[in-house]
C-alpha cells in the first residue's frame, strides 16, 4: 500500500530551475483537494441521504450539488442529526475551515498565474478581486493598493496540504462517529434493520 | 505532519509522475488565461491603468474567449481573424483539460492512475454510443495529459506571438493618432 508522496517543506523562494517541483506539489493540490470533496460528499450521504434506500437517487442528488451546496446541505442536516454537541462542533469548524481560507487558497493556487521574475525566482500574482484593494488611511485617505507579485515557497503549499489532510481525516472520523451512532440509535433508517433480518 | 490517505496499488514514483503532470498542466493553464486577459485589454484598446487587467481578470475564462471571438470577427483582415480566432478556440480548450484534471479525483486500478468524477452531468456528457449500448468513456490518463500539456505549450508560445502583435498593432495606431 502506497502513500502520497512526501513533500518538501521549504521555506526558501523557489527559483526558475524548480517549475518540475512546483508543478508535482500543485499536481498534489488538486488529489488532496479532491479527497476532501469525496470525504464532503461520504458523510453528506451518511447525516442527509441515508434514509434513501436506493442508492442511485442518493448519487444523483449528490451529482448535481455543486461543492458549496454540499457543504451548506451538510452543516444544517449534521445539525438537526447531531449526535452530541461536541460531534457537531467539531465538523462545523472542519467545514468553515474548508469552505473559507483551504477553498480560497486552493483557488489562488489552481488559477493565479506563477512565473519567473527578473532575478530568475519563482513568483505568483494574485489575480481578481485580491489583486487591486482601496484603502483608508487613518486620516480618511484612500488610496489604490496593488498586490505585489509575492515569492513562491514550497511552504505554503506544503501548509495547504497538511491542513487539507488534517481535515480528510476528520470527516472520516466524523463519518465513523456518525455511522457508530446512528446503527444503534432509534433514528436509523428501517431499511438497516430489514437489512439485519 | 499529518497521516497521509492511503491509496491502493500505486507506487509512488507514478503518483509523482502523475501530480507533476496535472501540475505542469494547470501552470499552462493559468499562463494562458493570463494572455486572455491581456489580449482583451489589446483587442478592446482599453486605457492602460492599474484596474483594468484586474477587472478584466475577474471574467470567467468562457465569456473572455466570446468576447475575444466578436472582436475578432470585425477585423478586416482575414489572417489576422482567423488566427486570433483559432488561437482563442485553443486556449479554450486549455482550459477546459484544466478543468478536467482539477476537478476530478483519482481512482486507481490495477496499479494505473485515472481520473474519475461523480458528478452526473460530467458522466453522461462522456457516455459513447456502442453500435446502439450506450458505456461510459474512457478514463483520462496519464498520456492524455501528457497531451493536453503538449497543446497547452503550444497554444501559450502561440499566445506570445499574438500578444506582441496586438502590442505593436497598438504603439502604431497611437503613433498615427
Amino acid at each position: 500500500m502506497a502513500k502520497l508522496p512526501k513533500f518538501y517543506q521549504s521555506d526558501s523562494v523557489l527559483q526558475n530551475s524548480e517549475f518540475g517541483e512546483l508543478a508535482r506539489h500543485l499536481g498534489f493540490v488538486v488529489i488532496v483537494w479532491g479527497l476532501v470533496e469525496d470525504a464532503t460528499r461520504e458523510l453528506l450521504d451518511s447525516v442527509a441521504l441515508i434514509g434513501e434506500r436506493n442508492t442511485s437517487v442518493r448519487t444523483t442528488v449528490l451529482s448535481m450539488t455543486p461543492f458549496r451546496g454540499q457543504i451548506d446541505i451538510l452543516r444544517r442536516t449534521a445539525f438537526i442529526h447531531q449526535p452530541d454537541s461536541d460531534w457537531f462542533k467539531e465538523l462545523d469548524a472542519v467545514l468553515s475551515e474548508i469552505e473559507g481560507k483551504l477553498h480560497e487558497q486552493r483557488n489562488r493556487f489552481i488559477h493565479d498565474p506563477w512565473v519567473e521574475d527578473d532575478d530568475e525566482k519563482i513568483v505568483r500574482t494574485a489575480r481578481g478581486k485580491l489583486e487591486v484593494s482601496v484603502s483608508k488611511d487613518k486620516k480618511g485617505n484612500r488610496s489604490l493598493k496593488i498586490l505585489e507579485p509575492k515569492p513562491a515557497t514550497l511552504a505554503e503549499i506544503t501548509d495547504f496540504l497538511d491542513k487539507a489532510y488534517a481535515c480528510y481525516h476528520k470527516l472520516i472520523q466524523s463519518q465513523r462517529d456518525y455511522l457508530v451512532w446512528l446503527v444503534a440509535s432509534d433514528a436509523r433508517p428501517a431499511w438497516f434493520d430489514d437489512v439485519m433480518d | 505532519m499529518t497521516n497521509k490517505p492511503d491509496l491502493r496499488d500505486v507506487d509512488e514514483a507514478a503518483m509523482k509522475k502523475f501530480c507533476a503532470a496535472i501540475g505542469e498542466l494547470i501552470l499552462w493553464a493559468s499562463l494562458i488565461d493570463e494572455q486572455l486577459n491581456k489580449a482583451l485589454v489589446g483587442m478592446f484598446a482599453l486605457p492602460e491603468h492599474a484596474m483594468i487587467e484586474p477587472i478584466v481578470a475577474q471574467l470567467d475564462a468562457r465569456p473572455k474567449a466570446e468576447l475575444l471571438k466578436k472582436r475578432a470577427k470585425t477585423i478586416p483582415s482575414k489572417d489576422w481573424k482567423n488566427g486570433i480566432t483559432n488561437w482563442v478556440e485553443r486556449a479554450e480548450k486549455a482550459n477546459a483539460n484544466r478543468n478536467t484534471v482539477a476537478h476530478h479525483a483519482i481512482r486507481i486500478e490495477g496499479g494505473t492512475i485515472t481520473l474519475h468524477t461523480s458528478q452526473l452531468g460530467k458522466i453522461l456528457s462522456n457516455l459513447k454510443d456502442s453500435e446502439g449500448k450506450l458505456e461510459a468513456g474512457d478514463r483520462k490518463g496519464l498520456s492524455d495529459i501528457q497531451a493536453w500539456i503538449d497543446q497547452a505549450r503550444n497554444t501559450y508560445i502561440e499566445g506570445q506571438n499574438i500578444i506582441a502583435n496586438l502590442d505593436r498593432f497598438r504603439e502604431a495606431a497611437a503613433k498615427a493618432v
